[in-house]
């Protein structure tokens, strides 16, 4: 059993039916397990081994959520299966292992990892976007399992490559403070395509770098061939977008790479101009390097997240308010393109610009930057591009919409601002500051909009920014219904998710022959949305924003205790609501309430509810009857902790008074003191 | 089991979140279960004895629907519990020579233990316990453990012997005349009938209170439990001094009141029917129905209004010059026409369960009518009803209010009419509702309201509006409030920190925690049955197909979400996350109904069975759920506890 001593304690009073969220919520819980539980036993060897090859980023997403689930409160096994199939997924997939005979690969099998992390092998994986998608299962070891040794080693050795400490691995330029390319990794940055060398693709053809740039250009993204799916092999009537070359080239010869100096001119230029410099996207890296601060506590990382940060922010005001999307060799913004802003590979021009991609580095590097100075001005990176984006929106149809992209015709591409990505850059931003003038700026885009935001799409965790508008509903007093709501609606992913396990009856040589596997069951943003008071991880690559994050105090563990539920049911700048709802008609369970996922906020007093009956008659009956008073008492904290006691059938609601932001987070603990122990 | 594989079977196919109303029903089985654990445990030594001491008829309701909650899917040791506790309270008032209980004085009662108990049935030692509304609540605990097992040889023993009592079986209970069709009192024992009440029992009864215990006792006007008119026209003051008239009025009570059968006794036939559900003996059926025919017989004899007592030929007032009011909780009484309408409930039930025959239900229809016929416009607007009958007519509202004891309710509650209405699912019934609703300007039907179970209509208002369209959201907010008031229950027994001695000192102790109104509701589509001595009502009933056992499977909730007069609509969910259930459907409590088809609606499978019988099967997959749109006839079979794998008879060891 933890130690509390010294914490705070509150003890729960009131004896009343549970609330529908509440046995939803532990209902929840239960039927991750058994989908946990069916994916581990279904499509993965007892190693830890997952049938099926395929790329790394989309192997560490099928099993990703589980070292959440328990950090949450779900059964311990999800740890320890959560890392057991980490370490199996990460030496299948590394360069280093040496295949033997007796283990015939799936021809899509290729090794993606150096030193445990990325290599350039497939290059259009090796951008922030996947690896942010194929981190989140890293990251959560942070939030379950601080003191693994492991886990912490691993931290920093993959923070060594983003921050300039590596010398295999040498993305970051120091001098300049910038990547030196949007694709990067163990194996350090891609400047040249040229690195590259053929890969297989799904469809049986190999493509080379030629490919790449086609792809490229063509499509006008990020060489997307979703994953490593078909080639398009057609000869193309033009390059959509060329705008990856432009203002260098201006049109592009449709055939460009049929002829070898046209080709090479072209390969070079890419080259220059969209491989080699950083872009905003660079700042999911920031999350990276957070996760090391967060075991270590150690200050060059939090030094480099806020001046890598704080770059970024000097070149939008320095570009007018908006962000470039390319910088060069030297820090200089379009230094390959005359010194034109916008135009870079993940930039405002490609085919996903600001609706998606981009804004992934502002959120990423915003959260983190705040996370680790407790300073809001790093809020700015994010805050600034949402500004920018409505100042220059219009009304069409009578409805709000803002233009995603910039071209050599200035902006365009008008769509609704929340169209794709969902409002993840709106409420993580509100999250974040709790200010009205961020509130604001959500509602003008509600306000805005033809969208009922009370609806809640079904949807697992990947895509579920798009359940963030019914979740800013419930908290802005629209959308009472909306726990209950969100907890029936990932049961359902999940009881979806289940039945499409069953009804699969190949054997398991058939499901490594198919390699097709099942989406990841293990869905978790309803629960860390309902009793963490937060939004959903920013799903490729953001850290935990939770607002209270509980632990069992007689387990010595992570998460809610069986049995007990818990949803914020109000957020405000000083404070946010509690509820804490013992189900259990037997057993009294204790934890410990945290202000923040890292400790970083502090509670100030908390105020409580709770019920007390006259004992004065002696007749149990006339007991129950008699008048029952509602108490309400006041618990000073001033600090991150305090503790619950929940006798059997028991629930409280807690008032809790916050100063946010007012410590150094860590991973820590709350029985391991100001960080994380070190053996 | 063959038996189940030949049953008709539908696969739940759509899964989900479960709906909140099964996860409540299951939490409250769950709550109510350990709350009737945690009473035996705390209040009553192992063998069953309770702490504590009070009439006969309240020991047993302490634990009177246990097997009831079994048969919802509490646990098996619900049953085991039940007996316990029924035997225990038996053995404890028995008035064998020997019985130990004998030695037992009682802290904070006027008087040791009564052995009220001869031959397993209330005897003469406390004849106030042996009429229709107490034996009634009393017997609800022994009729419930043919519920939990009907195969148990002593039940059913006893049951033909309680019934023998009443039917004229049995010479040392000289009860009823077939003859004349009539229980010869108002008050009816294992030893007869009661016909030696003394002076303060006639205080008692004539003029309230407890006189013989309580130093502050105060009398009232003649007629408070019991009226000698018109013979005595009033009582005057203090007439007990006089040795003489105390006498006189002694034997005129004797004589009048408990000389005439009372329309009260109709709840007889709930512990007649009983027998007949354990034995299918058509001797009981019969008794059921001559006895109900007798008294609307006598309501048409009496111009309509049914009487309140017939004298020992059977005639409407024979022993009060035709005045047909008057009688032990009759009419006149404070409590007006309550306790014959309880009984006029059980008894139209019961008739209609034993014959298929809905002619029955105008016993109880009529008097309903009578009231509404009788009913007065109020300032309001609102629909009164007469509560009393005096040498003045009807009475309405709450007359005397210094004088009686309580009152009924003005406008007509909708207790019994829920009951007929739910038996004979026809429009006049309905009609008849929806004239109370249209006249009742106090209440809200919507608001949802549970008391306790002795509360016996008050949640009967919003589940009438539920399946009257009006409140969908009834199911969640009724088991929500029940599963309040269960909590309540189960937390003052948590709190109850007193000694042992101490609870035994005080002579207090917990309700039964066990509350049932709700899921009878829910669950079985019904109305909770007559507290007073009904059978149980349900338009389904469950059992586990694989534990063998009634009740919902684990983790199984049923919701009845429609009824009418050929079928009903009901929704099955599995809250398990990984157990497929299977549950066998009973058309009815006792099988008294059929199945023709059987179709599952609103999934992929829409499947519709033939099933023409009583039962089908149901197999529920890991949170899956199912709606099932039943087509039955109703009242198509004759009624039996049996369980469904029982076959044609119910195996009873040593019968």
């Amino acid at each position: 059993m933890a130690s509390t001593a010294g914490l705070p304690a509150i003890t729960a009073t009131n004896v009343e039916p549970p609330p529908e969220w509440a046995l939803l919520q532990r209902q929840l819980f239960g039927i991750l397990e058994t989908a946990g539980d069916m994916a581990t036993e279904g499509y993965a060897r007892s190693d830890g081994r997952v049938y099926h090859f395929f790329d790394v980023d989309d192997a560490y997403e099928s099993r990703s959520m589980r070292a959440m689930l328990y950090a949450l409160g779900g059964d311990e096994r999800f740890l320890h299966i959560a890392k057991r199939e980490w370490d199996a997924i990460t030496w299948l997939y590394s360069e280093e292992r040496k295949l033997t005979d007796d283990e015939p690969m799936h021809p899509m099998y290729m090794p993606q990892l150096r030193n445990e992390y990325w290599n350039l092998s497939v290059p259009f994986n090796a951008d922030w976007f996947h690896m942010g998608e194929g981190n989140q299962m890293l990251y959560d070891f942070g939030v379950a399992d601080p003191t693994n040794p492991s886990n912490r080693e691993r931290a920093r050795r993959f923070a060594a490559m983003y921050i300039g400490e590596d010398p295999n691995a040498p993305n970051f330029d120091p001098v300049h403070g910038i990547f030196r390319s949007p694709l990067h990794g163990a194996a350090g940055p891609m400047t040249s395509v040229r690195q590259h060398e053929g890969i297989l693709h799904r469809d049986g053809k190999l493509s080379d770098h030629v490919h790449l740039v086609r792809h490229w250009l063509d499509r006008g993204s990020m060489g997307d061939f979703g994953h490593r799916n078909v080639i398009q092999d057609n000869p193309s009537a033009g390059p959509l977008t060329p705008h990856f070359l432009y203002p260098t080239i201006v049109e592009l010869d449709s055939r460009w790479y049929e002829e070898d100096e046209k080709r090479e001119e072209v390969i070079d230029l890419f080259d220059k101009m969209a491989l080699q410099g950083d872009e905003p996207a660079g700042m999911v890296s920031c999350a990276l390097v957070t996760n090391a601060y967060l075991y270590t506590g150690d200050e060059k990382y939090r030094k480099w997240v806020l001046d890598y940060v704080g770059g970024w922010i000097e070149r939008i005001k320095a570009n007018d308010g908006v962000i470039p999307d390319n910088v060069g060799p030297t820090g200089k913004v379009g230094e390959h393109r005359d010194g034109q802003w916008w135009g870079g590979l993940h930039g405002w021009s490609s085919s996903e610009s600001a609706a998606d991609r981009l804004f992934l580095g502002l959120i990423v590097g915003a959260q983190c930057a705040h996370l680790l100075s407790g300073d809001d001005s790093y809020l700015e990176v994010l805050r600034s591009q949402i500004i920018a984006l409505l100042d220059r929106g219009k009304v069409e149809d009578g409805n709000l919409v803002v233009p995603k992209s910039h071209g050599p015709d200035g902006w365009y591409s008008y769509d609704e601002f929340t169209v794709r990505g969902g409002p993840a850059h709106l409420v993580n931003l509100w999250h974040e500051s709790m200010k009205q003038s961020d509130y604001e700026l959500v509602t003008r885009v509600r306000d805005g909009g033809g969208t009922d935001w009370n609806e809640l799409p079904a949807i697992g965790d990947r895509g579920g920014a798009r359940t963030e508008f019914a979740r800013f509903q419930y908290y802005d007093g629209k959308n009472p219904d909306w726990p209950a709501q969100c907890l029936r609606a990932d049961y359902q992913q999940v009881a979806d998710h289940i039945e499409g396990m069953l009804r699969d009856n190949r054997s398991v040589e058939q499901i490594i022959e198919d390699n097709f596997w099942p989406p990841n069951p293990v869905i978790i943003k309803g629960l860390v949305q309902t009793s963490m008071g937060c939004p959903g991880q920013l799903y490729n690559g953001g850290i935990l924003r939770a607002t209270v994050r509980y632990f069992d105090t007689d387990a010595t563990r992570p998460g809610l205790p069986s049995d007990v539920a818990a949803l914020v049911d109000e957020l405000s700048a000083d404070g946010c609501g509690i509820q804490l709802v013992n189900t259990s008609a037997s057993e009294s369970r204790n934890l410990i309430v945290q202000a923040g996922a890292f400790g970083e906020h502090a509670f100030t007093e908390i105020v409580c509810d709770g019920t007390q009956y006259s004992k004065d008659d002696p007749n149990p009956n006339m007991r129950m009857r008699s008048e029952k008073t509602t108490t309400s008492s006041k618990v000073p904290v001033n600090g991150k902790h305090f503790t619950v006691s929940l006798p059997p059938l028991t629930s409280v609601r807690l008032d809790c008074g916050l100063k946010r932001f007012a410590n150094d987070p860590t991973c820590a603990f709350p029985w391991h003191g100001d960080k994380v122990p070190v053996e | 089991m063959s038996m189940l594989a030949a049953l008709p079977n539908l696969t739940a196919s759509r899964t989900g979140a479960p709906p909140a109303w099964a996860l409540l029903e299951r939490r409250l089985i769950d709550l109510m279960e350990r709350g009737a654990v945690m009473m035996s445990t705390k209040y009553a030594e192992r063998g069953g004895q309770w702490y504590w001491y009070d009439d006969l008829d309240d020991h047993y309701e302490r634990s009177y629907n246990w097997c009831l909650l079994y048969n919802m899917g509490g646990g098996e040791q619900l049953v085991d519990l039940a007996l316990r506790h029924w035997n225990a309270s038996t053995r404890l008032f028995d008035d064998r020579d020997g019985n130990r209980a004998n030695c037992i004085e009682y802290p904070n009662r006027p008087n040791v233990l009564k052995h009220s108990i001869h031959n397993e049935y209330y005897s003469l030692a406390n004849p106030g316990d042996a009429e229709w509304h107490h034996m009634g609540e009393g017997n609800m605990g022994f009729y419930d453990l043919a519920l939990g097992d009907p195969t148990i040889s002593e039940n059913v023993r006893r049951a033909r012997r309680f019934a023998a009592m009443f039917i004229g079986e049995d010479p040392e209970a000289d009860n009823y005349d077939p003859v004349h069709r009539v229980l010869r009192g108002p008050v009816q024992t294992s030893q007869g009938p009661w016909r030696t009440a003394d002076v303060e029992d006639a205080k008692q009864y004539l003029l309230g209170g407890h006189p013989r215990f309580d130093p502050n006792w105060k009398p009232k006007t003649m007629g408070v439990r019991a009226s000698l008119y018109p013979a005595v026209q009033e009582l005057e003051d203090r007439w007990w001094e006089n040795p003489e008239r105390a006498a006189e009025v002694t034997r005129l009570f004797n004589e009048i009141v408990l000389g005439s059968d009372s329309a009260c006794n109709l709840a007889a036939t709930g512990l007649v029917t009983h027998a007949y559900l354990l034995t299918g003996d058509d001797k009981y059926r019969h008794w059921v129905l001559d006895y109900v025919e007798a008294w609307m017989d006598r309501i048409a004899q009496n111009g309509g209004i049914i009487p309140d007592n017939v004298g020992p030929t059977g005639k409407p007032g024979e022993l009060r010059d035709g005045v047909w009011w008057g009688t032990f909780y009759g009419w006149n009484s404070y409590v007006g026409w309550s306790h014959i309408f309880h009984s006029l409930a059980v008894a139209a039930e019961c008739a209609l369960l034993v014959s298929g025959d809905y002619g029955y239900l105008d016993l109880l229809r009529s008097q309903i009518k009578v009231l509404l016929d009788h009913a007065k416009t109020g300032e309001n607007g609102e629909l009164l009803v007469p509560n009393r009958a005096t040498k003045d007519g009807f009475v309405y509202g709450h007359v005397e209010p210094n004088k009686w004891d309580a009152t009924s309710s003005t406008n007509l509650r909708i207790y019994e009419l829920s009951h007929l209405y739910h038996a004979s699912m026809a429009k006049e019934d309905y009609d008849l509702i929806l004239r109370v609703r249209e006249g009742d300007v106090q209440r809200d039907w919507n608001q949802v309201e549970i008391g306790a179970d002795r509360a016996e209509w008050d949640s009967e208002y919003s589940r009438f509006q539920y399946y009257d369209g009006q409140l969908p959201d009834w199911p969640e907010k009724a088991l929500s409030l029940q599963y309040e008031r269960a909590l309540e229950h189960y937390q003052a027994m948590v709190d109850d920190d007193r000694s042992r001695d101490q609870i035994i000192a005080d002579n207090l102790q917990p309700q039964n925690p066990v509350h049932t109104k709700v899921l009878t509701q829910a669950i079985f589509g019904s109305p909770q049955y007559m507290y007073h001595g009904g059978m149980l009502r349900a338009t389904f009933r469950y059992y586990d197909a694989e534990r063998m056992r009634p009740g919902l499977p684990a983790d199984v909730g049923a919701l009845v979400d429609e009824l009418r007069d050929d079928g009903a609509g009901l929704q099955l969910a599995n809250t398990s996350r990984n157990q497929t259930r299977r549950l066998i459907v009973q058309a009815g409590a006792f099988g008294e109904h059929d199945f023709t088809r059987v179709r599952s609606v609103g999934d992929a499978s829409d499947a519709e069975l033939s099933v023409n019988g009583r039962l089908f099967s149901v197999e529920l997959p890991p949170t899956s759920s199912i709606r099932i749109d039943a087509s039955m006839k109703r009242f198509a079979n004759n009624p039996s506890y049996a369980f469904p794998w029982h076959g044609n008879g119910i195996p009873i060891p040593f019968p």
